[in-house]
């Protein structure tokens, strides 16, 4: 271990200066490297060699540090501090941290990275004269092999420079600035409909500029802080077109968006994110050493968010223009879908206002009872304009002229606790709790709703050895639920019968009974042994849903333990299962037909209901040792070795009837396989240390991860159209999860001096 | 340290050497250790800052002598050394005042100590935080995933799931989303909402849109579990499930993606029977824009 003055601060030991180097250099093989872009997705092992640099000036109560870590890597980070004790403090910073998905990615596309993906006229000619779904399949396939390997993943390029300011405490100043670059490509996918789904490579190419000025000022009985915060969010790339592989020429019909090549866009068109900002002024303060040891703390803040970019046409489509065919019989498209000029605005204007207030009085007015009363206000003021639109264009295919607005929703919580502790005994202390948390929203299901919350804790350390903690929570949350609302805000108060189930309850708004648990136990029966262990379950019953979700529960155990066996070797260890159980209740239909709950199936009961009993169990272990092997020269081990498991499936249940009334006929055939994930880390370390300067460092790490899910098979580039399936075409890019087993041997040599 | 005051029980640093110079050495390696910074302890009374006057303790050739707290500046004739690690006698309250004499006012990490959750449940400050010669933060254990999960065991297996965020990697720590020293907000996060925290790194889902998917803009964990999740991007559930538990729409949300009769008897396997609304990212192959979206035809968040 280190001091922690060598993270955060350095404390001077002379007055004479003092320069001190410390350099590693790491010379790594790799096994395995491009199974997988898993074992890479946050952090780079290139096979070769890298560096770490430090190097401190030190001198009286100044310290100027520069630190170049993974140097050449794609996550290496470059630091410079410069710092006086009780005067300033500067860091500036370089960081760069990859995310990687898929190596060897298949693209038919050219233009990767950029807003327009193209393909070659040639196959969008030749895939739309097919004649059949079969005839389809068989043209795309020739392609296949023709597809160029990318690999996608996007880098995060973050500078910032922080500025801390205290000699004039208790007058504190802090200047953070912070500029990142996001830039890459990740997958994505583009619809054309039904039939005829694509996934293409996002290009990402963010700037984001955020700033933070801070003063504060800290001196009993009084800490005031007030700051700004600015944010600045650019996407290089405002839109993204396709070209669609099925698709040489545009055209629409009224069922364009079924019918895969036999019509639809040539290209496709999607904003990607816009531009956005955000302000926030924020002042926060303390009152200190009130009548019956008291303090009153208060929170504010108002914030604005904008969006205002241009907006795009409705649709690239040019066949989609004033008096082609729209998707209802017999209604013929109004305006030029493809001309922006068509458009009741040509750019939007929305506004957030954010304004939040918290007001916290604590006081101990016995000596063996606290209180504690809070009260919370945030208000997310949607002040956005709403535009109404004469209709849409579905995936670039055809003109769906149904009038709409878009809906600017937003939300109020106000919430007011109090919270007594009692000293029961010695270290000993009962804590009992009431929450009410008020929640009104514009434009959604549930315009007003309250959650009472009850909750205890129990705190103990009876003896200096062993802590025992406990606490329980209760919460009903209770509302009137109102469907329509979100349809009527976009439609007008026209709507008869919106096209959502009435039974519906959507979880995050529903009636809600939550009640979680958690036991935590920590015994340390003699100074070099630790055990702890600790239980955690929760349950959401959504007591008043006939459909949607209607229970989740989640359990936890866990245990966790150390033990230095003796000066040179400490052990530990570590097991935790989970278990997540949801169910939830569905119902397929359509209006007038089978399941319809306005016309047909007015009731609760269906059968066309189904519902759903998902689970995931997980087992996580894992143990490791460190010791000293040899002295003087200290050779040191260092193992550590984990594992975890994840089991998903779900499991299906209807009252399965004839095909004449069940609208979803289906086997009892639950899907066994979901996120299965089988994950082994191995890492060993042995250093041996030469010389107080020189030290060698001999290791392996060993990751092996596999992978295994029903909903998605390793390695499919395509799903080819059936003809008994027409809506299944995807084009895919092999961008799904891959299993690992990579090994990485390592040597480094770390010398100071 | 300065010149211990005459008369007050104070002996000074250099005495408290003599005796426990291993403490010494770690203790002036830190922060606290720095003279020339005039708000650390080794500026006002060195250890006896913290410790309380030492006379009586040397007097009485060491030993701890129980004490009446150091809440309340030691005055003359206070014969306490107060020890402050697990076997202190001191309650939880005096030990922690004792740091809080001086962080509490000095930083907004730590103004809003009181009433916060760890404060309630009778932490003390060196629960987590070792005064001498810690680790990096003056933490108890090498880092922050260890030191708090030594309480929050769960979020240790919840990390190394398949989706996470950079954690295990030490590319994140647990304060660079929460405050464990207080704050304004549930689950001690530090910012004033979940999504305001999630907002900093992911800029672009912050809106507003045009086409809002109204859970979104609540709150970011309706949908995502952040330590950790079997299933990707960090989604609470399995897809399509998950979205199907709030959308069962006429037509095609409320579809269940399963094997058919007619499949069956074909013989199919529940994979070959899946079709582009259900393999992969399911409901995302074509709701790619699922936080919201600025297309005047993205009102399905399809664009």
């Amino acid at each position: 271990s280190h001091g922690w003055a060598q993270q955060e601060e350095e404390a001077p030991q002379e007055a004479r200066p003092t320069v001190t180097v410390q350099t590693d250099v790491t010379a790594a093989a790799v096994s395995n490297l491009r199974d997988s872009a898993k074992f890479t997705e946050y952090r780079a092992f290139p096979p070769g060699s890298w560096g770490d640099v430090m190097v401190r000036y030190r001198r009286g109560a100044y310290i100027l540090e520069a630190l170049a870590k993974n140097i050449a890597r794609d996550d290496q980070i470059l630091q410079l501090t410069s710092q006086r004790f009780g005067w300033f403090k500067l860091d500036l910073t370089y960081d760069k941290l990859p995310h990687r998905f898929a190596f060897d990615a298949q693209s038919l596309f050219s233009g990767v990275g950029t807003g327009n993906l193209q393909l070659s006229p040639r196959l969008q000619s030749d895939l739309q004269s097919a004649v059949s779904p079969t005839d389809l399949v068989g043209r795309i396939l020739g392609y296949l092999p023709g597809a160029a390997a990318i690999d996608e993943a996007l880098f995060r390029k973050t500078f910032r420079a922080d500025l801390k300011v205290v000699a004039w405490d208790p007058f504190r100043l802090t200047a953070e600035t912070r500029f990142e670059r996001r830039e890459g490509t990740r997958p994505f996918f583009g619809s054309f409909g039904f039939g005829n789904t694509v996934e293409i490579p996002e290009p990402i190419d963010y700037d984001t500029t955020q700033v933070r000025f801070v003063a504060e000022y800290g001196r009993k009985p009084l800490f005031v802080n007030v700051s700004y915060y600015f944010s600045d969010f650019a996407n290089n790339i405002d839109t993204l077109t396709w070209a669609n592989p099925y698709r040489a020429t545009d055209s629409t019909t009224a069922v364009a968006f079924t019918q895969s090549y036999l019509a639809g866009p040539a290209t496709g068109l999607i904003d990607l994110y816009p531009n956005n900002r955000a302000h926030y002024f924020s002042f926060s303060g303390v009152l200190m050493d009130l009548p019956l040891r008291s303090r009153l703390s208060a929170t504010a803040s108002l914030g604005r968010l904008t969006q205002n970019d241009p907006l795009v046409p409705y649709t690239s489509n040019r066949a989609i223009g004033r008096g082609a065919p729209s998707g209802v019989p017999g209604e013929l498209v109004p305006l030029d879908a493809w001309d922006k000029a068509s458009l009741p605005t040509q750019q939007v204007d929305l506004k957030v206002d954010v304004t939040q207030l918290q007001l916290l009085l604590t006081s101990k007015p016995l000596r063996f009872a606290r209180l504690k009363l809070k009260y919370n206000f945030y208000h997310w003021d949607n002040k956005s304009e709403q535009i109404h639109f004469p209709g849409y264009v579905r995936m670039d295919a055809v003109w769906v002229p149904t009038p709409g607005a878009n809906v600017p929703t937003g939300f109020q919580n106000s919430s007011f606790s109090v919270d007594v502790g009692l000293d029961v005994w010695k270290s000993t202390t009962l804590t009992l709790g009431y929450q009410f948390v008020r929640t009104d929203r514009v434009f959604r299901e549930v315009a007003e709703q309250d959650d009472n919350t009850f909750r205890f804790a129990l705190d103990t350390r009876p003896l200096s050895w062993l802590t025992l903690r406990a606490a329980y929570e209760r919460s009903q949350r209770r509302g009137e639920y109102d469907f329509r609302i979100p349809f009527i805000a976009a439609h007008g108060g026209e709507v008869q019968n919106p096209p959502q189930l009435p039974f519906l309850r959507k979880y995050d708004q529903a009636n809600r009974d939550r009640d979680s648990v958690s036991l935590m136990a920590s015994v340390s029966p003699i100074d070099k042994l630790h055990l702890s262990g600790s239980v955690v379950y929760g349950k959401d019953h959504f007591r008043d849903s006939p459909f949607g979700l209607l229970n989740a529960r989640r359990t936890v155990y866990s245990v966790d333990t150390d033990y230095a066996l003796t000066e040179q070797v400490s052990l530990f260890a570590f097991y935790s299962f989970e278990e997540y159980k949801n169910r939830q209740k569905v119902r397929q239909w359509v209006p007038d037909g089978i399941g319809d709950p306005y016309v047909r199936e007015t009731g609760l009961d269906s059968f066309s209901n189904w519902t759903s009993d998902e689970e995931d169990k997980l087992h996580s272990l894992g143990g490791g040792l460190q010791a000293v092997l040899l002295k003087p020269r200290r050779l040191t081990a260092d193992v550590s070795y984990t594992y975890s498991r994840s089991d998903g499936a779900v499991a299906f249940a209807s009252p399965v009837g004839t095909s004449a009334n069940d609208a979803n006929p289906f086997e009892p055939v639950g899907l066994d396989q979901l996120d299965d994930v089988r994950f082994q880390v191995l890492n060993a370390r042995f250093r041996y240390t030469v010389t107080r300067g020189l030290a060698y460092t001999l290791g392996v790490l060993w990751e092996k991860f596999r992978y295994d899910d029903d909903l998605s098979t390793i390695g499919l580039v395509y799903i080819p159209v059936t003809a008994a399936g027409a809506f299944n075409g995807a084009t895919l890019m092999g961008t799904q999860l891959k299993g690992y087993n990579v090994t990485v041997f390592y040597m480094k040599v770390s010398y100071t001096f | 340290a300065q010149e211990a005051p005459p008369g007050q029980g104070y002996v000074g640093t250099q005495v408290c050497r003599q005796c426990h110079a291993p403490y010494y050495q770690s203790y002036i390696q830190t922060p606290h250790g720095v003279k020339e910074d005039k708000r650390t302890p080794e500026a006002k009374f060195g250890c006896e800052s913290c410790h309380g006057p030492g006379a009586a303790h040397v007097r009485e050739q060491g030993g701890e002598v129980p004490g009446n707290g150091l809440a309340t500046p030691a005055g003359p004739g206070n014969a306490s050394i107060q020890v402050l690690g697990p076997k202190s006698k001191l309650s939880v309250e005096e030990r922690n005042a004792i740091c809080l004499s001086c962080h509490e006012t000095m930083t907004t990490k730590v103004a809003l100590w009181h009433g916060s959750p760890h404060e309630s449940r009778n932490l003390t400050c060196m629960d987590c935080h070792a005064v001498h010669g810690g680790h990096p933060k003056g933490l108890v254990k090498p880092t922050e995933l260890e030191t708090c999960t030594t309480c929050h065991q769960p979020v240790k297996a919840e990390i190394y799931k398949n989706s996470h965020h950079p954690i295990r990697e030490g590319r994140m720590e647990c304060a660079s989303c929460h405050n464990p020293h207080g704050t304004v907000t549930d689950k001690l996060i530090a910012a004033h909402s979940i999504n305001e925290k999630c907002y900093e790194c992911h800029t672009e889902k912050r809106g507003p849109f045009l086409w809002e998917h109204a859970p979104v803009t609540e709150s970011c964990m309706t949908c995502h579990t952040p330590h950790g999740s079997s299933h990707g991007r960090l989604l609470a559930a399995k897809t399509p499930f998950l979205c199907q538990s709030c959308h069962s729409n006429s037509r095609h949300p409320g579809t269940l993606y399963a094997l058919r009769p007619e499949q069956a008897s074909q013989g199919l396997s529940v994979f070959q029977a899946l079709n582009n609304r259900a393999f992969y990212r399911n409901c995302l192959n074509c709701h790619s824009q699922i936080h919201g979206s600025n297309h005047p035809s993205g009102k399905s968040l399809g664009r």
